[in-house]
């Protein structure tokens, strides 16, 4: 058939294309379409007529519309086309009317069997996450979580306890006031968990709050996970504050930390909506009674983080490093670095793991990550050393702009003089950094590329009070009741576009999503050509460990190879620290992983576990 | 959207997102043609010609396999030259055994048949003259599959070249013939109800189509078309449907921008086929809503959307087969993260475990050869032989 031959010569109104009988050659409009009908009537006696607008047909071929009653009560209306779709629908159950809003339904003498439910002085589950959004007095996050959150789960988690899912949940199904808590509204449509889940020609997604399965990814089978989804997406936007990202569930991304949309969620919490919204199903919790007990359990352990107050706690670490065994195959040297020291008297201690860029023009990665762990031990040097160095490396000397400002034995620093501390350490390997590579630049004014570089994780331990700091793309993670909460962001371009309002199934696909963003070994030329150290801007995360905790500083080489993806990555972590004796045993066993896994890149990792003190050490 | 017509035959459609939402971003939409017999009227079985000829000689393991399948002798294309046993007459290549196809077809002025190669043993083909016998053998009405019955064979020019000719590609299990495989499509060939079956889709020019897919008995990744407009109708022969295999599905996807309210057409498809005796052509007209509604544009088709995850791997393995050609072996790495990591989403475990362990192999010994593209054909392909719409 051929389109052309077709034409009429007249013009699309749209495009201006050439229209053909039918349709516009260029755009494809058709010039047939017949309006769609919103409005309906609904008979509520003989006397009363129910008059409905936005009247839409769902997926189960229900007509669901809104109207006001004589009283003035604003009213939805679900309208079945048979008795026997009223009599299926199991939303009509009696056993289900305390979760719902449903007040009537029609009687033997109704032209159509109907229920109606009152919407008056209650808000949808979309108006309320709005309205958080744009609320700049609103409570704390455990106001919120005890307001909404919990309620919502209690809800979810009675559907399920009595064989009931709702598969694809949508914010506009249910319906919040203070008195009566979270209810189902009309358009809700419930499932059996004992029963086959049929699927019509369409389904309504909430996009952004829909999992992948209900878009037919992962498998397209509808459960209780699929709950777990949406109550979790739920958390994930109260908790990181802003609108879910209607690309997620449909490509089957997993979301990004909390933390890259909001800096101070507590990290057990961010842990659990990670978790529920994992895009893989069985990574899921199994049901909201799961879900609901492991939201309690983080929220009383961050509760308890606040109040914990500044204590000493047993501490037991190791670290591991290799080369990766594939990695070695084309390149020799090890760049990855680390430096670990505690000082038991006065429980002080600095962790870091850096690892070198690998492809620099002038220097090398494993220069770069030397730089980073030859400033941390200075640095731990001024802390505890008996002053500074007899035979100071002068490209090292610290520049007053970058003073470490550490004094000798001083315990009991603020959050905020440990992140200035780690910043000097930094900033000093930085400087390092460009004296090393300075005589090997060409004396041009061009842009300055290929310099050696590194990333850096670390923790300043002060008694249990912590400050991690980072940049570049090494991780740290907080891992404890089979939950890991990473507490740092990669600084590379994908992350930082979801940061910066991208969603985030558009930057994973940006060209150079993996490349750094921030690491030490930044610079600039300054007019006469010579190489000036640019200030480091690391991100730091104040953390009171509490005892049961364990930190793990890693660089990339274990997250990328230890599992097949980076959550499987980061259960393996989780299984190991949580199931090895010792920290040093913990640390061993993810080089083993890492290196199974493919060893493609260089491991290097620290395993920190925190723990009461002994009675014995006590006394 | 279903059209139904005396020659009992059922074309429907489905569309995914059903409704698009009207804005400056192009929208990715996956459409589905199903051609369905319609299941209680049933056409007449069609009298089929299914001749199999051997491509390369058979080594005793084989002559034991392929015994196993049962085909009759007389079903043999056979030089009586070679002996009396038809299994030991073969052709040397792809190419040869074609024109003697044909030749036969001329000499018993037969206009159709159903031939299917048995490729014994890999030579080397004179890709420009076998390009010149498909292109000759898509204009007639014969169909000819291929089937693989060692390891080590070309897939890709195999599974190409079935799929030029309008039949399809057996590939080998294990090193040896997927016997279950070759039985299920000899029951199909013999007991045809619809036969030279052909679809052309022409996608409007505002449509941007990216991939083809189709999926009865096996599925295949039909064309990639880069998301670039194209003026050309796009053919494809396929079938065909029996009892056993009542339907065959193929699946687009496709970027469109819809500035205005409205209903669209996505493209026009032409069926043509023979059933009952007759041959018959039917036109579709598939169309679109573009809606403001977000009720209306926040649904999707799970089935569909399933059907398109499922057909992803035969798309992963074709980029596999093209990274192997130009030794891309970091685009081989990462593909194969995707192909794992989409088994994982899909709970085969075995499949993960058996996937990473030939990743690992790649990356620590830095082979990838043909035998490896045939195991993972058993992956992205035999993984959804059970795929519905």
């Amino acid at each position: 058939m051929s389109l052309e031959s077709e034409s009429s010569g007249s013009t699309c109104d749209l495009c201006s294309g050439i229209l053909g009988p039918r349709f516009c050659l260029k755009c494809g409009v058709d010039y047939r379409i017949v309006p769609m009908s919103n409005d309906f009537s609904l008979a509520l006696d003989e006397s009363d007529d129910l008059q409905l607008d936005d009247v839409l047909t769902d997926e189960r071929g229900r007509k669901i519309g809104y109207g006001h009653l004589k009283d003035g009560r604003r009213v939805a209306a679900c309208i079945y086309e048979t008795q026997g779709d009223y009599n299926a629908d199991l939303m009509a159950h009696s056993d289900l009317q305390s979760v719902t809003l449903g007040f009537a339904h029609s009687t033997d003498l109704s032209e159509r069997p109907y229920r109606l439910f009152d919407l008056s002085d209650v808000l949808s589950l979309s108006s309320v996450l709005s309205r958080l959004r744009n609320d700049s007095h609103k409570d704390g996050i455990h106001e919120q979580l005890k307001r909404y959150i919990f309620p919502l789960f209690e809800l979810f988690s009675d559907l399920h306890k009595r064989g009931y899912f709702l598969g694809n949940a949508n914010p506009e199904w249910f319906y919040f006031s203070d008195n009566i808590g979270w209810r189902l509204g009309p358009k809700a449509i419930l499932r059996r968990l004992d029963s086959e889940t049929t699927q019509s020609a369409w389904v309504d997604v909430a996009k952004g709050f829909a999992a992948p399965e209900v878009y037919g990814r992962c498998g397209g089978q509808l459960s209780a996970r699929s709950d777990v989804y949406f109550a979790g997406m739920v958390l994930y936007t109260i908790l990181a504050d802003v609108p879910p990202s209607p690309g997620t569930g449909q490509h089957a991304l997993r979301m990004p930390p909390v933390q890259a949309y909001k800096h101070d969620v507590p990290p057990m919490l961010g842990a659990v909506a990670l978790k529920a919204t994992s895009a893989h199903p069985g990574r899921r919790y199994i049901d909201m009674q799961v879900a609901l007990r492991a939201l309690r359990k983080a929220s009383e352990r961050e509760l308890r983080r606040l109040t914990y107050g500044v204590r000493s706690l047993e501490i037991d670490y190791g670290s591991e490093i290799h080369i990766g065994l594939v990695k070695a195959m084309y390149s020799p040297i090890n760049q990855d670095q680390f430096f670990e020291a505690f000082d038991e008297l006065t429980g002080t201690g600095l962790f870091l793991v850096s690892d070198g860029v690998s492809i620099s023009r002038y220097g090398s990665g494993d220069l770069a990550s030397h730089c980073v762990k030859e400033a941390a031990t200075q640095l731990w040097n001024r802390i505890l050393g008996p002053g500074p160095q007899t035979e100071p490396d002068d490209t090292l000397t610290f520049d007053s702009s970058h003073d470490l400002n550490v004094s000798q034995q001083k315990t009991g620093r603020t959050h905020a003089e440990r992140k200035s501390v780690i910043e000097g350490m930094l900033n000093q390997a930085n400087i390092r950094i460009g004296k090393l590579v300075t005589p090997m630049l060409p004396p041009a004014t061009g842009p300055l590329e290929s310099i050696m570089a590194a990333t850096s994780v670390s923790m300043f331990l002060e008694r249990n009070q912590a400050t991690i700091s980072y940049i570049g793309d090494s991780r740290a993670y907080l891992v404890r009741d089979g939950h890991i909460a990473p507490l740092t962001l990669d600084h590379n371009l994908k992350t930082q576009l979801m940061r910066n309002g991208h969603p985030p199934a558009r930057a994973v696909q940006a060209q150079g999503a993996n490349a750094l963003v921030k690491c030490v070994g930044d610079f600039e030329r300054s007019d006469d050509g010579t190489l000036m150290a640019v200030p480091l801007e690391p991100e730091h995360v104040k953390l009171t460990i509490l005892p049961g905790d364990t930190v793990v500083l890693c660089s990339d080489g274990v997250v990328d190879y230890a599992g097949f993806d980076e959550e499987a990555s980061e259960e393996i972590i989780t299984d190991i620290v949580e199931s090895a004796p010792t920290a040093r045993v913990a640390a061993f066993e993810l080089m083993v992983a890492a290196n199974r896994g493919g060893g493609g890149d260089n491991i290097s990792c620290i395993v920190i576990r925190f723990d009461e003190l002994s009675s014995m050490r006590v006394a | 959207m279903s059209v139904s017509n005396e020659e009992q035959v059922v074309v429907s459609t489905r569309l995914d997102p059903p409704w698009v939402p009207i804005g400056q971003d192009y929208v990715t939409v996956s459409c589905s043609t199903t051609i369905r017999l319609v299941a209680d009227d049933v056409p007449p079985v069609l009298k089929s010609v299914v001749k199999y000829i051997n491509v390369g000689r058979l080594n005793a393991s084989q002559v034991a396999s392929i015994g196993q399948i049962g085909i009759d002798s007389n079903a043999y294309l056979s030089d009586p030259s070679m002996g009396t046993d038809p299994q030991l007459s073969y052709e040397d290549s792809i190419c040869d055994a074609i024109e003697k196809c044909e030749e036969w077809l001329k000499k018993n002025d037969y206009e159709a048949c159903h031939f299917v190669l048995l490729i014994h043993e890999q030579r080397a083909e004179d890709t420009q003259k076998l390009g010149q016998l498909i292109d000759a053998t898509s204009r007639g009405q014969s169909r000819y599959d291929l089937v693989g019955t060692t390891g080590g064979l070309d897939l890709r020019l195999l599974s190409q070249a079935a799929l030029l000719m309008g039949g399809v590609f057996v590939a080998p299990v294990d090193g040896t013939v997927d016997s279950q495989s070759v039985n299920a499509r000899a029951k199909t060939l013999f007991n045809q109800r619809v036969s030279q079956l052909s679809v052309s889709f022409q996608w409007a020019d505002a449509v941007l189509p990216v991939h083809v897919f189709s999926f009865a008995q096996i599925p295949q990744f039909l064309r990639d078309l880069g998301g670039e407009s194209t003026p050309y109708a796009h053919r494809f022969h396929c079938g065909p449907l029996s009892e056993d295999v009542p339907a065959i599905n193929f699946v687009f996807r496709c970027l469109v921008r819809r500035k205005h309210v409205g209903s669209y057409l996505l493209a026009t498809v032409d069926i043509s086929a023979r059933s009952n005796g007759v041959s018959w052509t039917k036109t579709l007209e598939i169309t679109q809503s573009a809606s403001d509604k977000p009720a209306l544009c926040e649904r999707a088709d799970p089935r569909l959307g399933l059907a398109v995850d499922r057909l992803r791997p035969t798309l992963w393995w074709e980029e596999i087969c093209h990274a192997f050609t130009r030794e891309d072996g970091n685009h081989i790495v990462r593909t194969f993260d995707k192909l794992i990591s989409h088994e994982f989403e899909h709970g085969r475990i075995d499949a993960v475990t058996a996937l990473s362990k030939m990743r690992m192999e790649f990356i620590r010994g830095g082979y990838f050869g043909l035998d490896a593209l045939g195991d993972l054909w058993g992956y992205t392909h035999r993984a959804c032989l059970d795929l519905t719409l």
